[in-house]
């Protein structure tokens, strides 16, 4: 049964090499799916390539619905997974922080190493902003550490409303992505329009 | 986004909502079969049960070290030993930790204790340990243990370590109280925490 970590399947030196297969996979997915080119990381925020929303929207429903049905079947104890816990305020001003972040490099940080493993030099120039960033962070964390660890009274799933059941917020999340493929589409398809009219009136 | 890779993510996904919808969780009920094979049930009962002894858990203990759930499965008693719970062996069985949580389960012997461990084995949990000797074995090593039988090296030791939990050092020819002070014990507690 998984996690095979957990449940002591696997030793500790070959989790590592797991983690490392996983680690090159995912590398891999992000560069062929073209979000190692900064340009079509800032076009996100432009609206005239959503690449990145479809691609973490697939990758999230993919897991989300894979981890329901291997529960079910039995095949994996979801106890035991560890899902980072809902924090809304300090997520909210960190995803700020790293949209900025994004929006200025072009890169968030997994992008940036395949940026620059795929050549790009700002790649390599995001990634030591990176770890300044990650520094600051380590040498304030006593001063953040009341806002960085405050949590919401709210449930930290979706699925913990009252209202809804596991299997509903599964129909619901898969719906609604559907829905935006669908929308995101349309915008892309009209801001890449009045963009390339744009680049014609210009001398 | 092509139309056509709209089409198959639809195809795909919108099925696998629908039936995740009507596929609601069961809960396990009493009605639910417990299937395991005769080699299963004989790996179960002849694996090696997990012990800690009482001067390893007093340690731990000491260290304040917080990484694990401790159950007191005796009938409510004047007093436990510090941070456990009092369970009984129904409670255990509808409890929810997770599966790969610390457990560890002391009785006044080890019958109880280990009637919980094998609860909780076959439940899929799988670091559960048992307190080796159980809360008799807490008092005569950890509470009231006796000077004559500990090395002259370790008395200053040990003296603390029974002191810590309430206890003290016992004479051979005196006979150990049956249960440390509780308000001393408390006062104790009072002073490492500071509050």
């Amino acid at each position: 049964m998984f996690p095979l970590y957990e449940f002591q399947h696997i030793g500790d030196g070959i989790h590592l090499i797991f983690a490392l297969i996983i680690g090159l996979a995912f590398g891999a997915t992000l560069e062929q799916s073209g979000l190692g080119n900064p340009k079509k990381l800032t076009g996100q925020f432009l609206l005239h390539d959503m690449t990145v929303f479809k691609v973490m929207f697939t990758a999230i429903i993919t897991a989300m619905t894979a981890l329901f049905y291997l529960h079910y079947l039995g095949w994996i104890e979801l106890s035991i997974i560890r899902f980072t816990a809902s924090f809304p305020a300090p997520q909210f001003i960190g995803g700020l922080i790293l949209g900025v972040g994004f929006m200025i490099s072009g890169y968030c940080p997994g992008t940036a190493f395949i940026g620059a493993a795929s050549g790009h030099k700002d790649g390599w120039f995001t990634i030591v902003g990176l770890f300044i960033g990650s520094f600051v962070f380590a040498t304030s964390y006593t001063w953040l550490e009341s806002f960085y660890s405050s949590r919401s009274p709210l449930p930290e799933f979706l699925y913990q409303f009252s209202m809804l059941t596991y299997g509903m917020t599964i129909l619901i999340i898969c719906s609604l992505a559907l829905l935006c493929f669908f929308v995101v589409e349309k915008i892309e398809n009209h801001f890449s329009l009045s963009r390339s009219e744009l680049c014609k009136t210009e001398p | 986004m092509q139309n056509r890779t709209l089409i198959i993510l639809t195809l795909v996904f919108l099925p696998l909502g629908l039936s995740a919808f009507f596929l609601e969780e069961r809960p396990i009920t009493d009605e639910d079969a417990l299937m395991l094979s005769f080699t299963e049930f004989d790996e179960l009962v002849e694996q090696k049960v997990r012990k800690i002894s009482p001067l390893k858990l007093a340690k731990l203990l000491m260290e304040q070290n917080q990484n694990y759930f401790l159950l007191d499965l005796r009938e409510a008693a004047d007093y436990k030993i510090p941070t456990s719970e009092n369970y009984d062996l129904n409670l255990i069985k509808q409890s929810k930790w997770r599966l790969n949580d610390n457990i560890i389960l002391y009785s006044e012997n080890e019958a109880e204790a280990l009637q919980a461990y094998y609860l909780l084995m076959i439940r899929g949990f799988f670091k559960v340990t048992i307190l080796s000797g159980g809360f008799e074995a807490w008092k005569k090593e950890v509470l009231f243990p006796q000077k004559s039988e500990i090395p002259a090296e370790l008395l200053k030791e040990r003296e603390k370590t029974s002191r810590f939990f309430g206890g003290e050092l016992s004479d051979s020819n005196s006979s150990p109280p049956s249960a440390p002070n509780p308000i001393q014990l408390l006062k104790q507690k009072h002073q490492r925490h500071g509050c």
